[in-house]
């Protein structure tokens, strides 16, 4: 009877490309449990069982029943048991255990980071048994090509990898620690304060981040600009303008700018000496995610969360290698070289491999970070087909940076001339690109070349134009997306895998808006609250402290149940202190609610008593929307179209006076008076 | 604990703004120092011209006016 091994994937589709790459026709065959496919491959005297998780299958819950904090106790489920909308993951564990019946050993396939460690050990500890773990082995790979699977199958170790996985296990206990007990803290002092029930939540990394963009609106809001003046000055040259630049970029006084406007206005200036510089600029290293992210969203303003779902869409079709790195740097265990004849087959980067491949030596740029799992990201050479828009755009960003990467350097020739106009310096400023190097492979970079006529000292060069303008200083720019990434990764918060997810929580839960990232009233409150009452929540050193533990784990230098320990005998003081203070928290909160809600409510002032506003409400019993002026001595009520949303518009009615609202039919907008008796609705019946 | 000049803020101790105002103000008072030096402005000059600069940010607007309105 041939050995019978069950290899565990993270997701359907690497299992397919995994249980290809394995067998040796290169054709598994599929079977299905229920709606769960998996695959047989046959490996020499081996048979296969290729089966696929979805992501992560177990979470934690609470071990103990009840709805209160603090909450210490905690126990890993299925997930489909706590989380609504993960019905398949029963499935899938099901499949699990039935696939695992005989089977004589394990692996774990999933990618190599600490997510897809524990996916698989989960999977094996809680859905086929603790016995299975003695005979489970682990898989590297960080490229879904043949190639890599087939060597990281004959080369996978005897063992998984547990101090990944005891990293992992340790980052969710502390993460769902944290989540569950703040977040029950927040909701229960506004519904003790308030009745009301409306869930708040905050995180350990999600508290310093608002914070971030919370703090970046204080300086906005306080910010007291400078006046300053700038100097724009031409000369010209054989008939053509080129721009004179006054060696100080900003002046700060005016009467200095009145003085600088006389000595210079209509004068001849000197060239009082030309110097000439040899700029060397070695190509960029490759992207790690962070870099990809960020360059992703200059070039193409696609948002980090994009890029990611991109990226690992791109990994899984085996055209990338893993993103999730932080790695900059390729391993010379990498053959660039037959990367670059892959590459040579696709039409839009023949002409580039095609010249990289006449070079005699090949050595890829390497950057500083590195990253002991993952290479940096890189194409894998295969030609992808049929891309959508998004796809082609980042697969292209990957492939030009490698190929910029194994390019020559660009070599630029500046000149700058000193002028001296009347006794103050002026500056000619030219370059000349003489060698574009892997400008020529990667288009995404500006530089503009700026001409400039052969000068020598002591030529006479007239100011033929001279002007100033006044400026002002400007407050800092609110975050996007990606420069709150990269404040996240330099502040060592959250990790390459969660820090866009976080972002994308804190506007889902609508404590921040807008691409150009604003906090909202709920969101200041929630950091203006925290930061009176237990500003250690908000505390990037505490998070930071707590990171960097969880990530020695992996070392295995530092216990993991001695990391979720010490973060629980962190985290009781913090409930503690919002125990005592849950009243006034409960109240600060209530109060910011309800001027949202009233906020969204108001349709305007109330036409009728002049004095209350129209708000809309729902009749409690029956459900009815309906609009009331708030003054309780006055009796305006109107009926409302059910089911839509009605928004104020500040406008009032030319026939009666109500006011006028606006409503969606069919995403077209609709303006209306909200008086049902208005004479302008009669006239037009 | 009073309330803010400008908002219903509770007062910092020892001022009669709230934290957010309060930074503002110091924000207004440090820059004062380069709008002096830029124009020679007084106080009061100053106070008037900076509302209207571009950009001033909303506390630091509030707090100028409400300062001119005193004078």
């Amino acid at each position: 009877m041939p050995e019978r091994i069950i290899v565990v994937t993270e997701k359907p589709s690497s299992a397919r490309r995994i249980a290809q790459a394995l067998d040796d026709d290169g054709r598994p065959e599929t079977g299905k449990i229920g709606y769960v496919s998996f695959h047989v491959a046959y490996r020499g005297d081996a048979q296969l069982i290729v089966a696929s998780a979805l992501g992560h299958l177990y979470t934690i819950a609470q071990d103990s029943g009840g709805w209160s904090y603090p909450v210490y106790d905690m126990k890993w489920v299925p997930i489909h048991q706590a989380s609504r909308g993960r019905g398949r993951a029963g499935a899938h564990i099901q499949a699990f255990r039935l696939l695992a019946e005989g089977a004589s050993g394990y692996v774990s396939a999933c990618d190599y980071d600490i997510e897809g460690s524990l996916i698989a050990y989960n999977v094996l500890r809680y859905a086929v048994g603790d016995h299975s773990l003695a005979k489970a082995g682990r898989m590297l790979y960080s490229t879904l090509t043949q190639e890599e699977l087939n060597r990281s199958w004959e080369n996978r170790s005897k063992t998984l990898d547990y101090p990944v996985i005891a990293a992992g296990k340790a980052r969710h206990e502390t993460d769902w620690l944290y989540g569950i007990n703040l977040s029950r803290a927040l909701t229960q002092s506004v519904r003790n304060a308030s009745g009301r029930s409306r869930t708040l939540s905050i995180g350990r990394v999600q508290g310093p981040t608002l914070g971030f963009v919370k703090q970046r609106e204080d300086e906005i809001n306080s910010f007291v600009p400078v006046p300053y003046w700038k100097v724009f000055a031409e000369t010209e040259i054989d008939g053509k303008a080129y721009q004179l630049e006054y060696e100080k970029p900003r002046i700060e006084r005016e009467r200095q700018v009145k003085e600088l406007a006389s000595a210079c206005r209509g004068r001849t200036g000197t060239v009082t000496g030309v110097c000439n510089e040899t700029e060397r600029r070695s190509p960029p290293p490759l992207f790690n995610l962070g870099d990809l992210q960020r360059e992703a969203y200059r070039v193409h303003r696609m948002s980090p969360a994009a890029t990611l779902a991109v990226a690992e869409k791109l990994y899984l079709g085996a055209y990338i290698s893993y993103p999730r790195t932080s790695s900059q740097r390729l391993p010379p265990s990498i053959d660039v070289k037959e990367i670059l004849v892959k590459l040579r087959a696709n039409p839009n980067y023949v002409k580039e491999a095609e010249a990289l491949l006449t070079r005699k030596r090949l050595k890829p740029r390497q950057g500083k970070k590195d990253d002991p799992a993952h290479p940096a990201i890189h194409p894998t050479g295969a030609t992808p087909r049929r891309m959508g828009d998004p796809e082609k755009k980042v697969y292209d960003l990957i492939t030009r940076r490698f190929l910029a990467c194994l390019a020559e350097p660009a070599i630029t020739d500046n000149v700058t001339a000193d002028v001296d106009v009347n006794g103050e310096l002026f500056h000619l400023r030219g370059s000349v690109t003489t060698q574009r190097g892997w400008m020529d492979h990667y288009p995404y970079v500006r530089k503009g070349d700026q001409l400039l006529p052969e000068l020598q000292a002591g030529q006479l060069v007239p100011v033929t134009k001279f002007s100033t303008k006044r400026s002002y200083t400007k407050p800092p720019p609110r975050f996007n997306a990606s420069s709150l990434l990269r404040l996240m990764e330099n502040e060592g918060i959250g990790t390459k895998a969660t820090r866009t997810t976080i972002i994308d929580t804190l506007a889902r839960r609508g404590y921040t808006e807008g691409a150009s990232i604003r906090v909202t009233d709920l969101g200041y409150s929630i950091v203006e609250t925290l930061e009176r009452y237990c500003p250690e929540i908000l505390s990037v050193k505490m998070t930071r402290g707590l990171e960097t533990d969880l990530e020695v784990i992996q070392t295995g230098d530092v216990e993991a149940n001695k990391v979720v320990a010490e973060a629980v005998e962190e985290l009781k003081p913090i409930l503690a202190k919002l125990k005592l203070n849950e009243k006034q928290i409960g109240s600060d909160l209530s109060r910011v609610l309800t001027e949202i809600r009233r906020g969204e409510d108001y349709l305007g002032r109330c036409p009728t008593c002049k004095a209350g506003d129209i708000l809309q409400g729902r009749n409690s019993k029956t459900g009815v929307l309906y609009a009331s002026c708030s003054n309780p001595e006055c009796r305006q009520r109107y009926g409302l179209p059910q089911k839509k949303r009605i928004h104020p518009t500040g406008k009032q009615c030319d026939a009666c006076g109500s006011l006028v609202v606006k409503l969606y039919f069919q995403r077209k907008p609709l303006e209306l008076c909200i008086n049902p008796v208005c004479p302008s609705k009669g006239a037009s019946k | 604990m009073s309330a803010c000049r400008v908002c219903v803020r509770a007062t910092v101790e020892g001022s009669v703004y709230c934290r957010q105002h309060l930074q503002a103000y110091s924000n207004l008072e440090k820059a004062y120092l380069q709008w002096r030096y830029a124009l020679g402005l007084s106080w009061a000059e100053y106070l008037e011209k900076v509302t209207k600069a571009p950009e001033i940010g909303r506390w630091a607007k509030e707090v100028a006016s409400e300062i001119l309105g005193s004078l």
